[in-house]
């Protein structure tokens, strides 16, 4: 760990404004205000470095279709399922990515796991180590929840 | 003239169709000249069309199922025939030790996703 190592806070809100901008278009910043979980379908990745933090992308559909339709220039409603959850794979591929080099530095070694469609917050992951950022994304509030191993 | 026969022919590697989608966009926008795409989603599925097909440069990820990508640029690297591919690595992950061991293999380019038009023309820019 150097000492110039972001905290988990202010390295995701690097990240998801950075990703969300870059690669959906759209600004992302921290919410003030909790929204609510999507309570169904999350998307999870493991970013495995000196430890290893589990992500979870918690979407509600709104922020779903804004980042879908941003990245593939289609309308909602003429994409199959698969389409969409392989575009929302890949935006949190791209934003664990960048979560894994920003908080432990170019010179660390990390992998990632490939992310995963699951439902509900997976039951390998520990509650008690489990936090919730929310973010806001043009009135779409939406979560990562992250876990520490 | 049959512009077709004229096109760079790229392969784009990576298990994520969005991915690959972005890519060709990518591609599409930074390219000066007439551009073509043959695609597959890892690196077992690239070599297999390589031996079929013969391309101009070789884009892929590296955290793929199957055969990842750092497996499948070493066999290229590897295979008389193909060794003198230029190849763009494309990952979500980045860090100097990856880059580094890419470097040793021949590989031309690395570039953290996501890319970008403007990431690509710089890259393209150059003698690849």
């Amino acid at each position: 760990m150097s000492q110039t190592q972001l905290s988990v806070a202010d390295a995701l809100e690097q990240v998801v404004a950075e990703t969300f901008s870059e690669m959906a278009f759209l600004d992302a910043i921290p919410s003030e205000t909790p929204g609510e979980s999507s309570g169904t379908q999350v998307f999870v990745i493991q970013v495995r470095g000196d430890e290893t933090h589990h992500l979870v992308l918690d979407l509600p559909r709104d922020a779903k279709q804004s980042i879908v339709e941003n990245i593939i220039a289609t309308p909602w409603e003429e994409l199959p399922s698969n389409e969409i959850d392989d575009c929302l794979l890949e935006f949190l591929n791209v934003l664990g990515g960048a979560f894994g080099r920003l908080y432990w530095g170019d010179e660390s070694k990390y992998k990632l796991s490939f992310p995963e469609v699951r439902v509900g917050i997976p039951e390998e992951i520990d509650d008690d180590s489990l936090e919730s950022y929310w973010f806001d994304a043009y009135g779409q509030v939406f979560a990562l929840h992250v876990a520490r191993e | 003239m049959d512009q077709t026969a004229e096109a760079r022919k790229v392969l784009i590697v990576d298990d994520s169709s969005t991915s690959r989608m972005i890519t060709r966009r990518c591609f599409e926008m930074a390219s000066a000249g007439p551009i073509c795409f043959v695609e597959a989603p890892d690196g077992a599925a690239a070599l297999a069309l390589l031996q079929e097909q013969n391309v101009d440069l070789i884009v892929t990820d590296i955290n793929m199922p199957k055969m990842d990508g750092m497996t499948f640029v070493w066999k290229v690297k590897m295979n008389k025939r193909l060794e003198s591919k230029p190849i763009i690595v494309l990952s979500s992950m980045k860090n100097e030790r990856m880059q580094s061991a890419l470097a040793g293999l021949g590989v031309t380019s690395f570039v953290q996703k996501p890319i970008s038009p403007a990431k690509l023309a710089e890259i393209l820019g150059e003698p690849v």
